[in-house]
């Protein structure tokens, strides 16, 4: 008697979750960037997004990597021809190209490129991030950290000035002004922080990001913002390199990562980065593509809804989980990593965290707006007014 | 502060610059090009990490230097032995290069465009007051005075000498065309191997898909610009790294920025090169059998 009542609960529970699934169908494709899983990075962000779809939307996904940048258009073809996914993500402006061939050869099909714009098709949904909200949070942490720390430097190296750079720019200056001027405030007192940025002209030399960095710590910079693709890895090399010849195993100087959880790299020196939420580009776009409001065009992820954050010690880890599932890591190596990860986040003032999550809440409200530079001219307006 | 991270710098700076030129210096005089140095710098600082991480530094470096020797080998039999195009094939271990470390990131650690070199594995530096510095800027400097020695004071430098200006005399004086001008490519090879494994792991500490970012084609002109003299390419490398990061150094301050760009800041190095090449030195005169390939009569 007690079996067979069991056993009735256990099918209505079945029949439950399948008549779940089955209000919630829907299909998900995600098309990495070369690299694919585990690259701890943009890839590895996406996938996350696809997780959270499958457990909070019920969506099946379908991950495809590519090996190189000329599978993404085969790939992206092969799976707008099946007809059968909802949404066809491409992870990466590198997919760009390729996406608005095939986009318009499937105008049926919707498709979702993260950080890169699709211009003119309907069917394509671009999500850019609002990276000047997310750097004002870093200039935040930096200009506290180094008021408390009795400095009056904090520096940012960017690669080729383009326009979303000079965002980046004008973000964490807003970010730092905000923070002194909170800090007088606060104290009384008519501190300020003088912010050194360096355009090093490339994304790929980390021999110019390392020389820029240096020169900013000669001049006394003890937090560095680094927006330079792989030009930044040199800055954080500068960074290590510089404290460790002090005899320290831990910042300060401190480097402040860009784009993913970078804080891995430098395990010590980096306490945070500026995440642009890949997963949650591709979890916006699949929820938009299922519940009807999905729109063609550009859409710019704000820092309220969760489109760029700080990276906080539980990122880092769901990253590298991500990564060991992938197989690129073990769980020796992720332990290791965090606790340096967990040293350098330590290290930072307490103060400038809260400045930090204070801002955070400000811009989440729409208390403190920050401005937007898209060309030199207004970047160089601000540069004097954020002084 | 400023001053000294300047100076250590810029003497970091000219490791790969001096040491390729060197290299290409000797291979040049002995009559054989190869401008294939940007792809050796690239596809050794590769290996080196592979190598580093494999058996520690020391074999890191090996490493970079054996790829870059095997390169320079395949380079001097191509244009010595089957009498290929030296350009083509220069120009055939740069493309190489670029596709062979794009693909061996992602299939070596499965993470596409770059990867970090652990602490423990990279080349030791030596703590001054200044701070720390590579012993590879000691390394660099010892090889430019000792490959001028080598092609000014010995019996092979006379030979290689020789070979370049006036092949068919060597020939006919008894020297073996072919194994002088091959020694020539594989030492270039082998120098700018090293100088690939210096930037990835002491240096940089890391690899990405494009680390030597035009050092090799620098090193070129350095060759140039020092008239084929190993001992001028230390102040060229010296020049370049000094301006170079000069330049950064500069673009650093509001202050200057405002009357002068950061553009033309940066153009600094690069224009001071051009202003020496063709100011200061004058005409360079370069061997008479410089790229051609040796036919026996």
């Amino acid at each position: 008697m007690r079996r067979s009542s069991l056993m009735v609960a256990v099918l209505l529970l079945a029949l439950l979750a399948g008549s779940l699934s089955a209000a919630a169908q829907g299909s998900l494709a995600i098309v990495f960037d070369v690299g694919g899983r585990g690259d701890l990075s943009f890839n590895d962000m996406g996938a996350l997004g696809g997780d959270r779809a499958q457990r909070e939307l019920g969506v099946t996904v379908r991950e495809v990597e590519s090996a190189t940048t000329a599978d993404f258009l085969p790939n992206l073809r092969a799976l707008a021809r099946t007809r059968q996914y909802d949404l066809i993500a491409g992870i990466g402006f590198l997919l760009q190209d390729a996406m608005a061939q095939v986009a318009a050869e499937f105008p049926n099909q919707k498709f979702a490129i993260m950080d890169g714009l699709v211009e003119g098709l309907p069917n394509v949904m671009s999500v850019s991030f609002a990276d000047h909200e997310g750097s004002a949070l870093m200039g935040a942490l930096a200009a506290t950290t180094a008021l408390e720390l009795g400095a009056d430097t904090v520096g940012i190296v960017l690669g080729i000035e383009i326009p979303i750079l000079l965002r980046f720019e004008i973000g964490y200056r807003a970010g730092v002004k905000w923070a002194v001027d909170r800090w007088n405030e606060m104290h009384g007192t008519n501190e300020s922080v003088k912010v050194l940025h360096v355009y090093t002209g490339a994304f790929d030399d980390p021999a110019r990001g390392k020389t820029a960095a240096e020169a900013m710590l000669g001049q006394g910079a003890v937090v560095i913002y680094q927006v330079a693709g792989a030009t930044g890895l040199g800055v954080f090399e500068a960074v290590e390199e510089f404290a460790r010849a002090q005899g320290k195993e831990v910042g300060p100087p401190f480097a402040i990562g860009v784009d993913s959880a970078q804080d891995y790299i430098a395990p010590g020196f980096i306490p945070v980065s500026m995440m642009k939420r890949i997963d949650t580009g591709v979890f916006t776009a699949i929820s938009r593509a299922l519940d009807g409001t999905f729109e063609g065009g550009a859409t710019l992820l704000t820092l309220a809804e969760g489109g760029v954050s700080a990276s906080t010690l539980e990122d880092n880890i769901e990253m590298m989980n991500a990564a060991i599932e992938a197989g690129t890591l073990t769980e020796a190596e992720r332990d290791e990593l965090l606790a340096g990860i967990q040293r350098a986040r330590e290290a930072v003032p307490a103060s400038a965290w809260e400045a930090l999550y204070t801002l955070d809440h400000l811009i989440r409200t729409g208390e403190f707006v920050v401005p937007q530079a898209l060309d030199a001219e207004t970047a160089e307006f601000y540069r004097e007014i954020l002084q | 502060m400023l001053i000294s991270s300047l100076i250590l710098g810029s003497l970091h700076a000219m490791v790969p610059i001096t040491m390729t030129a060197t290299g290409e210096i000797l291979s040049e005089r002995a009559g054989l090009v190869n401008i294939g140095l940007e792809g050796i710098l690239l596809i050794s600082a590769f290996t080196a990490v592979v190598g580093a991480e494999a058996y520690g530094p020391l074999a890191g470096l090996l490493v970079g230097l054996l790829t870059g020797a095997f390169i320079g080998l395949i380079h001097g039999i191509i244009a010595i032995y089957f009498r290929g195009d030296q350009t083509i094939s220069g120009v055939g271990i740069n493309v190489l290069g670029a596709g062979l470390v794009a693909f061996g990131l992602v299939w070596q650690w499965g993470q596409a465009g770059f990867h970090q070199v652990p602490r423990a594995v990279r080349v030791p530096a030596i703590s001054t007051p200044w701070g720390p510095l590579s012993p590879m800027v000691i390394v660099a400097l010892v090889l430019a005075v000792l490959t001028w020695y080598l092609m000014n004071r010995t019996n092979l430098g006379l030979k290689l000498r020789a070979v370049g200006e006036n092949p068919a005399a060597a020939d006919a004086a008894g020297v073996s065309v072919e194994k002088v001008r091959l020694f020539g490519a594989v030492f270039a090879g082998a120098l700018a191997g090293l100088a690939g494994a210096f930037l990835s792991i002491d240096w940089l500490a890391t690899i990405t898909k494009n680390l030597s970012a035009g050092r090799g084609f620098i090193a070129l002109a350095t060759v140039v610009f020092s008239g084929l003299n190993p001992l001028l390419a230390i102040v060229g490398g010296l020049i370049f790294g000094f301006f170079n990061s000069l330049a950064l150094v500069a673009s650093t301050s509001r202050e200057l920025t405002r009357v002068i760009p950061y553009q033309f800041l940066q153009m600094l190095p690069y224009v001071v090169t051009l202003l020496v090449v063709a100011g200061v030195i004058g005409r360079v005169r370069f061997p008479r059998a410089s790229g051609q390939p040796y036919r026996r009569e």
